[in-house]
């Protein structure tokens, strides 16, 4: 009964990954997807509750000249159908 | 068919956008064709449960009329985060009457369909 959680937003123009923080239970997904994926490389998810698992979008990292350091995981679009058909619900952080 | 429950979470903040407004609308929805969603308050959309708001600078309406009437729909409590509270250092007596705290991540991991404003 996981949850997918969708990031757009960069973590450096507002506080969503605090609050998605907050927000996340053991064993859901967060994918980072557009100007979300600027949170994949860096430390910005250094601090991201343990037991969640990470994902960037391979398009939009690639678009935006971003690589990922070892976690997120990248996933094509293919895998981003395949989070949302897997997930019990998806919600949008935007 | 067993109808899904509903969770709108309302994010955003009244009077800078719409959200606020579009999120409540959502809800009345839902509540007019017989399935009443709960409505959560959460990061900056706890400030639309400020009592004593008033309308904008420009005249427009705002969101608090709306949301005394939402108990008519059946949509009741209004629910919001206690940590979005605290961290704006605010306290549950500044807000309007009706309200309830709960978890943001319980009340997202007890519904089956989460809309979020």
């Amino acid at each position: 009964m996981n949850t997918l959680h969708l990031v757009n937003r960069s973590p450096f123009a507002t506080r969503i990954l605090d609050e998605l923080a907050a927000a996340v239970c053991e064993g859901d997904h967060v994918l980072l997807i557009e100007d979300g994926v600027y949170a994949a490389c860096g430390t910005a998810l250094s601090d991201f509750p343990k037991g969640i698992k990470l994902w960037a979008l391979e398009e939009d990292c690639v678009s935006r000249g971003i690589v990922p350091s070892e976690f997120p995981k990248r996933v094509d679009m293919a895998g981003f159908v395949d989070l949302t058909a897997r997930a019990h619900r998806c919600v949008s952080w935007f | 068919m067993e109808s899904k429950s509903i969770l709108v979470v309302v994010r955003h903040p009244p009077h800078g956008s719409s959200w606020v407004r579009e999120g409540l609308e959502t809800a009345l929805v839902g509540a007019a064709l017989g399935q009443p969603p709960n409505l959560l308050f959460s990061g900056d959309g706890i400030l639309a449960l400020l009592a004593h708001q008033q309308r904008g600078a420009l005249g427009q309406k705002g969101s608090a009329a709306m949301l005394e009437g939402l108990s008519l729909y059946d949509i009741e409590p209004l629910w919001y985060d206690r940590h979005s509270l605290e961290a704006r250092g605010l306290d549950a007596s500044q807000l309007i009457p009706g309200c309830q705290q709960a978890s943001t991540a319980d009340m997202i991991a007890r519904h089956d369909v989460v809309m979020s404003f």
